[in-house]
């Protein structure tokens, strides 16, 4: 091989580990919430083989795929969006099993005891909160699957305790201010290091 | 209609329907899963290139996709690159642009002209895999077109909204014309099956006694497999070309241990 074959050939294999080295730099991961059971964040964004299989199976339509807006390398990995639909693994059609975790073929995504759930929790900002603002709703309070994840005061206004909410959604998902009330976040999530 | 047409509008609408399987598919509880890994029925497939990107990433053997790779990898054997010719959604698309700016090779600002075929993709795929083993995530599957366009199909059906990462194919549909075109010189999956499924027994094969030399089979040819000059067609697609616009209809499909 010519001495410049070999130069070109060697700036391709250093351009393409360092762009996979940088590009994972330049779009930073956001800090996500993931489907019940999913490995942690590292664990997760090396074994998900980014086939969609959790997404299409979601019987809420809470999982999406990951964007360029929520880093490189989680690009194409599963996240709950609270706003499409809450996870029902808590309560509802996947009490039984979690249907993400039965179809992921990698095990990125692993079966955990619901009772031991933690994905996350919800955040209410109090000021678009339609009963902190006076007004009578209690549809976070009515909708929410965990005893004491939300409590209230003067049986009027709700109290989010982030320790004891499993971050479901389900909340979010229903919340009916304009615009909502309540977010979702990994805060205090738990999650398995590995298979 | 003739047969040429047939074969090239039936080649031409099976990526179409592979994607529409994909996004029907869990509706009617048949087809489950991206081209990366697809169940069909109690079949599933996947994606060598994926197996071995993940498994280096995660430094372990996914074990359940290890059956899946398997069955590909029968197929891969036996067929070699026709996934390429005949169900790769993105390939026609990616390799039609890469040509586009074949005619600037006379200037010698193209990449490819002075670097052997073989020896860059191989370096790429090396690269992809060492950088998935060095970053701890699948460096290709990110960006690989095919992905892309399943799960961008998917997410529009679901939700009918795309993502930004359909971007990154006008992106390295630009870096093609610097470079080669793309499945026949570039595509990591494509020199992932062309090594799986070197020896498979299907490839064109002309018949010397009826050649007469018009080399109307390499012009034709979606993948630049030198039909006259070379037997190494690992890289054909049996996308037929050749052989349905061969003059004299002196290219065959037989096993290669006739030769």
């Amino acid at each position: 091989m010519k001495r410049r074959e070999f130069l070109k050939l060697f700036g391709v294999g250093v351009a393409v580990i360092s762009l996979s080295d940088m590009l994972p730099r330049i779009m930073k991961g956001k800090d996500l919430v993931r489907p019940p059971g999913a490995l942690v964040e590292d664990a997760l964004n090396a074994v998900c083989i980014r086939c969609a299989r959790c997404a299409q199976v979601c019987p809420t339509g809470a999982i999406v795929l990951a964007g360029l807006s929520d880093g490189f390398k989680e690009l194409g990995t599963p996240r709950i969006d609270a706003l499409k639909g809450p996870c029902e693994r808590v309560q509802g059609r996947c009490e039984r099993q979690a249907k993400c975790a039965e179809i992921c073929p990698t095990g990125a995504i692993l079966q955990v005891d619901r009772r031991a759930l933690k994905m996350g929790s919800a955040i209410i900002n109090a000021d678009r909160c339609i009963a902190w603002s006076g007004g009578s709703c209690l549809v976070c309070y009515e909708v929410c699957p965990v005893q004491g994840a939300i409590s209230l005061i003067d049986e009027a206004r709700p109290i989010f305790h982030a320790d004891i909410c499993v971050g479901c959604g389900r909340c979010v998902y229903a919340c009916p201010a304009q615009p909502k009330a309540l977010s979702l976040s990994p805060k205090g999530e738990r999650r398995p290091s590995s298979a | 209609m003739s047969r040429a047409q047939l074969v090239r509008a039936v080649r031409l609408s099976l990526p179409i329907f592979t994607l529409a399987a994909i996004v029907l598919g869990p509706v009617f509880h048949l087809v489950y899963g991206s081209i990366c890994t697809i169940g069909i029925g109690s079949i599933t497939l996947a994606c060598p290139l994926g197996f071995l990107q993940v498994s280096l990433a995660s430094r372990s053997i996914i074990l359940g996709l290890l059956v899946p790779v398997a069955v590909t990898l029968a197929f891969t054997i036996l067929l070699g690159r026709a996934f390429c010719g005949w169900i790769c959604p993105a390939g026609d698309l990616m390799q039609r642009f890469g040509e586009a700016g074949l005619p600037r090779k006379a200037s010698g600002l193209r990449l490819m002209n002075f670097v052997e075929q073989n020896s860059t993709r191989l370096v790429l795929l090396g690269s992809v895999l060492v950088a998935s083993a060095v970053f701890r995530y699948p460096a290709f599957c990110v960006v690989c077109p095919i992905g892309i366009i399943c799960r961008n199909v998917i997410s529009l059906f679901q939700y009918g909204s795309v993502g930004l990462d359909l971007l990154f194919i006008p992106v390295i549909a630009a870096l093609e014309l610097g470079l080669a075109p793309w499945c026949s010189h570039i595509c990591p999956l494509g020199m992932t099956l062309r090594i799986l499924g070197q020896k498979s027994p299907l490839v064109p094969i002309v018949d010397r006694a009826k050649c007469i030399g018009c080399s109307i089979c390499t012009k034709v040819c979606n993948m630049k497999v030198a039909l006259l000059q070379t037997s190494n067609a690992e890289d054909c697609s049996k996308c037929m070309e050749c052989s349905l616009r061969c003059p004299t209809k002196a290219i065959g499909w037989r096993k290669r241990t006739e030769l």
